[in-house]
């Protein structure tokens, strides 16, 4: 462990919780866009291509014109979030911690300090977006609650908060960490524990 | 001060994270619903029945073999999807579960729902910049980054800018003035200089 990670566990872990893996994100994984984004676009992209299908009139140029700026637009929404994403998939500024009860992500830069913890318990899912590598993002999140009717606000109407879980950004060896944050949150399970919202990182 | 206005839990993590000589100037929550600015409802308001007309432009399109109108009707439809996805998104944002704490060193955001947390810490001093932006319905947004300069650079490498914002909030005077008051008496922050390598360990190095 070295110093950053020691200063960092320090920081934001609660007395006798245990590390089962800490990491930096690394280089060469998927660009960071939010899932389904790939669906989104291939819908779209599919609209005009079965509409030339089922049309009399087969122009390829009027189909290319139509593609072109769908493609330009998604093109342009893909950079934002690249853009507006990147800061936490680059390993100078983001760690994660995975303890035996929390999935922990420490952003740090320029006086600015921003730690999310979601806890590996019932309810929690984890989901591997593999990267082309052994390289991976994780989306570890909550399900909304009964209790939870305000701040599941839906989204979509997918039913679940806009910030109801956390994102590992380019973990290195994600399949090996997805197993770890499952055997912990499946440990977690057989105790049944409820959530108590107390204090402490 | 308003510390009633927080939950136990956001000042017990706070009191937990005080310096010695640092002092908690305002709490407070935000409105718990995210109201769209003028401009945007009027957008809104203008692209929703927009999106049947595409709609219908398309099957007529389709039926009579307008190229320009079956063409054309796609893009129309991913355009007003985005503005209605994007304001709905905004709306969603669950506000309601955040809570900010202002001290004289620092600004702190705490948001807690269903096991979900997210704690926000900033420093203030003379090189953070205080934005105040209007959300619409008498809010307001007050958000603390860094400025530009070669020891705090503003940018995340050109990612993006690192910040912390107390969003949405009805009165945003007190903690505006409490903030611009740390701002200007605290010292500008000095990140600690790296250490100095001596000779021996260059010949070390080398070696």
């Amino acid at each position: 462990m070295d110093a950053e990670l020691s200063r960092i566990a320090a920081d934001v872990l609660r007395p006798g919780e245990q590390i089962l893996w800490a990491g930096k994100p690394v280089r060469g994984s998927r660009l960071p866009l939010p899932p389904y984004f790939g669906i989104l676009v291939g819908g779209f992209l599919l609209l005009p291509i079965l509409i030339y299908a089922v049309s009399s009139d087969h122009s390829i140029a009027a189909l290319v014109i139509n593609l072109v700026p769908i493609v330009f637009i998604f093109g342009l929404i893909a950079l934002v979030f690249a853009k507006l994403r990147g800061k936490y998939a680059s390993a100078a500024h983001n760690t994660f911690l995975l303890t035996e009860n929390r999935a922990v992500h420490v952003f740090s830069h320029a006086q600015v300090s921003n730690v999310a913890s979601v806890p590996l318990r019932k309810g929690t899912s984890v989901r591997l977006f593999k990267g082309r590598s052994t390289a991976g993002d994780l989306l570890i999140r909550r399900k909304a609650g009964r209790k939870d009717g305000d701040a599941a606000t839906s989204t979509f109407m997918l039913g679940r908060s806009a910030w109801a879980g956390i994102r590992f950004s380019g973990v290195p060896h994600a399949e090996h960490v997805r197993d770890v944050a499952e055997r912990a949150i499946a440990k977690n399970q057989q105790f049944e524990p409820e959530i108590h919202e107390n204090p402490g990182g | 001060m308003e510390n009633s206005a927080v939950s136990d839990a956001t000042l017990t993590l706070v009191y937990q994270r005080l310096t010695p000589g640092e002092q908690i100037l305002w709490a407070g929550r935000p409105e718990p619903i995210v109201p769209l600015a003028w401009n945007s409802r009027l957008l809104v308001l203008f692209v929703k029945p927009t999106l049947p007309v595409f709609v219908l432009a398309l099957i007529f399109g389709l039926a009579v073999g307008s190229k320009v109108l079956y063409f054309a009707s796609p893009m129309g439809m991913l355009i007003c999807s985005i503005v209605i996805l994007g304001s709905k998104s905004i709306r969603a944002m669950p506000v309601a579960h955040e809570e900010y704490v202002l001290t004289n060193l620092r600004a702190f955001s705490h948001f807690q729902s269903n096991g979900t947390r997210i704690l926000g810490e900033m420093l203030l001093d003379g090189n953070t910049l205080i934005q105040k932006r209007r959300c619409g319905q008498g809010t307001t947004t007050l958000v603390f980054s860094r400025s530009q300069n070669a020891t705090e650079p503003r940018k995340v490498k050109g990612l993006g800018t690192a910040r912390v914002g107390f969003l949405n909030l009805r009165d945003a005077e007190s903690p505006l003035k409490a903030a611009e008051w740390s701002v200007a008496i605290n010292p500008i922050f000095q990140p600690p200089a790296p250490a100095t390598i001596t000779n021996l360990e260059r010949a070390w190095t080398r070696n």
